[in-house]
């Protein structure tokens, strides 16, 4: 197996899921079938090949920078599931 | 004839003579959608009463002369393209009470245009999936057979409008989910080029790959669907400065003489039976119009699973950091002590358990020491696989291809192991790889009586292609012209 245990689990801690032992192990069985069947990408020589991140050349395309109006503040807080007339409320940080 | 079963198109054409009102056709497939939503669960959201009063404004409208071709005509919107005070779930219990402060643009242009809205129709867990069988809200089933899956991820959409309660519906496609669907319920679906259509506003799952579209039942329906979505939008970063045509034009386009390729590595062993005989009947009767059937390559082919399913989670893992229990969505009851605590409660409870899967799978293919070997790997590959097309579109206008290696399966029995069911999407994730347009197109039924399409893809911003194509075969065929009668009928 490419992929142990602990790894599943680190990583559901870097992707912030918790994870129960069930799934850790059903996971760790079908991510490692799954990237197993992925390293046949080896097989092709890419050295010196550009990436594609895009299927279109002219993304990024940026507008002026004007003002321009926004959404109203009540209406978006309105979804918060905790918030003040202006802010979002979350769980002590420090 | 009733009401709910003519193709948008002819709606239209009613509306503009007067043959009927907005209010008298929105009125009737409302009652449709009330008698066929038990059996079928099309729409997460319906919303009847705000259809009605969009009826009635179409109505003044098309009497002071001031409407366009999609005024007055119902439609369904996908459950991910968010709508300004009408909840938008994408399927998932992470976005079960959301109602969006704003409008997709693309929602936008169809009300300016017009168009009733009915509701917001079904889709598998922020539309990975590809049987609707994933959504928080429970499957939606086929309308040829309620024992089938309708296809996914717009299988609302799709089976909606196989049943009637909808004229024409946007769904959205990052491998398959507006093109799988439409092949397995016997209607039309266009996944546009990458950029023609405004993604701003559409619940984002992989950004490179998704694209919104339409569905409809004849290739005129989603041409004049197109016609209104398509467009630059300075809210979208990745949406292209491009002159839309007119699409009716290419309705009436001539076919004869264009080359369209069968590629050699797409009729392999696996298929049914069932869809390749399909496939190259709808070929032939592309022939037989005088459109030149030629063989190519596509040579990356067997790369396209592995290139897909690194980059579209990579992207989904990315995209989806956003759901934190903070601003919108899904929060968990009770006292929660620490944003740690919140961020895992979260997302452990808001996901469905193909969205988590996808999640670890795409921050693992990210994470340091592995990223060389699969996302910068995969970034390359999907470049040969870009190139395959350039250079097949070097010999022919369009290709011909399948939509879904077998016919609609039986709810409930897909298979437990994710990478066969991955594996399924071997035909459609190509064109979201290169950004190609692809519609897919009713081409018969298997033995059993469930629809079969097959796919034509065309190279960046040749819709119009499509829909010459498209529409002659339809001239031809009547495959699309079949309605199902639903069983408590």
């Amino acid at each position: 197996m490419s992929i142990k245990t602990s790894e599943i689990i680190h990583i559901a801690k870097l992707a912030k899921v918790r994870l129960s032992p069930e799934q850790v192990n059903a996971f760790t069985e079908q991510l490692n079938d799954i990237v197993t069947y992925m390293q046949q990408l080896n097989e092709l020589d890419t050295s010196g090949l550009p990436s594609t991140f895009h299927a279109l050349e002219n993304t990024g395309l940026l507008r002026k920078d004007e003002v321009q109006p926004g959404l109203n503040i009540e209406d978006v807080l309105a979804n918060a599931p905790a918030h003040n007339d202006r802010s979002f409320i979350v769980p002590k940080i420090l | 004839m009733q009401l709910y079963e003519l193709s948008l198109a002819e709606a239209s054409r009613m509306l503009q003579n007067g043959q009927i009102s907005a209010h008298e056709l929105t009125k009737a497939i409302i009652e449709r959608q009330e008698k066929t939503e038990p059996l079928l669960n099309c729409y997460i959201t319906a919303t009847p009463e705000q259809a009605l009063a969009q009826a009635q404004a179409a109505d003044e409208r098309l009497a002071k002369g001031q409407s366009t071709l999609l005024t007055g005509v119902p439609v369904g919107l996908k459950d991910s393209i968010c709508t300004a005070g009408v909840r938008t779930t994408a399927g998932s219990r992470m976005l079960h009470n959301f109602v969006p402060p704003y409008n997709a643009t693309i929602v936008g242009k169809l009300q300016e245009a017009g168009a009733v809205f009915l509701g917001k129709q079904n889709l598998d867990d922020f539309a990975m999936g590809s049987t609707t069988e994933s959504s928080y809200f429970g499957a939606s089933k086929n309308p040829w057979d309620i024992k089938a899956f309708p296809g996914g991820s717009s299988g609302g959409c799709a089976a909606s409008l196989a049943a009637g309660s909808c004229l024409g519906a946007i769904g959205s496609d990052t491998g398959g989910s507006i093109r799988q669907p439409a092949s397995h319920c016997g209607v039309v679906g266009l996944k546009p080029t990458y950029g023609l259509v405004s993604r701003n506003g559409i619940i984002g799952f992989a950004s490179s790959l998704d694209q919104a579209g339409p569905l409809g039942r004849s290739v005129e329906d989603v041409a004049l669907l197109l016609q209104h979505l398509a467009g630059y939008d300075a809210k979208d970063q990745t949406s292209a400065p491009y002159n839309v045509p007119d699409y009716s034009q290419a309705l009436k386009q001539e076919v004869k003489g264009l080359r369209l390729g069968i590629p050699e590595e797409y009729f392999v062993a696996g298929m049914d039976s069932q869809v390749e005989q399909n496939v190259n009947r709808a070929v032939e009767v592309l022939k037989g119009l005088g459109v030149q059937i030629m063989p190519i390559s596509l040579p990356h082919t067997k790369y396209l699973i592995s290139t897909y399913y690194i980059i579209a989670t990579a992207e989904a893992s990315s995209n989806l950091a956003r759901y934190d229990g903070v601003k919108f969505g899904f929060s968990p009851e009770g006292q929660v002590d620490s944003l740690e605590e919140l961020y895992l409660q979260t997302r452990s409870q808001g996901f469905g358990s193909e969205v988590i899967r996808r999640i670890v799978l795409g921050t693992y293919v990210l994470s340091s020491g592995y990223y060389d070997a699969y996302y910068a790997k995969a970034s390359q590959a999907r470049t040969l696989i870009v190139q395959d097309f350039v250079n097949a579109f070097k010999q022919v206008d369009a290709i011909a291809a399948p939509v879904a290696p077998h016919p609609a399966l039986d709810l409930g029995c897909s298979d437990q192991d994710p990478l066969k069911v991955y594996l399924r999407d071997i035909f459609t994730i190509s064109c979201n790889l290169a950004g190609l347009p692809a519609i897919s197109l009713p081409a018969g039924f298997s033995a059993n009586g469930r629809p079969i399409g097959f796919q034509l893809m065309a190279p960046r911003f040749h819709e119009n292609t499509l829909l010459s194509l498209g529409a002659a075969f339809q001239k031809n065929t009547s495959f699309h012209t079949a309605r199902p009668s639903l069983t408590s009928e």
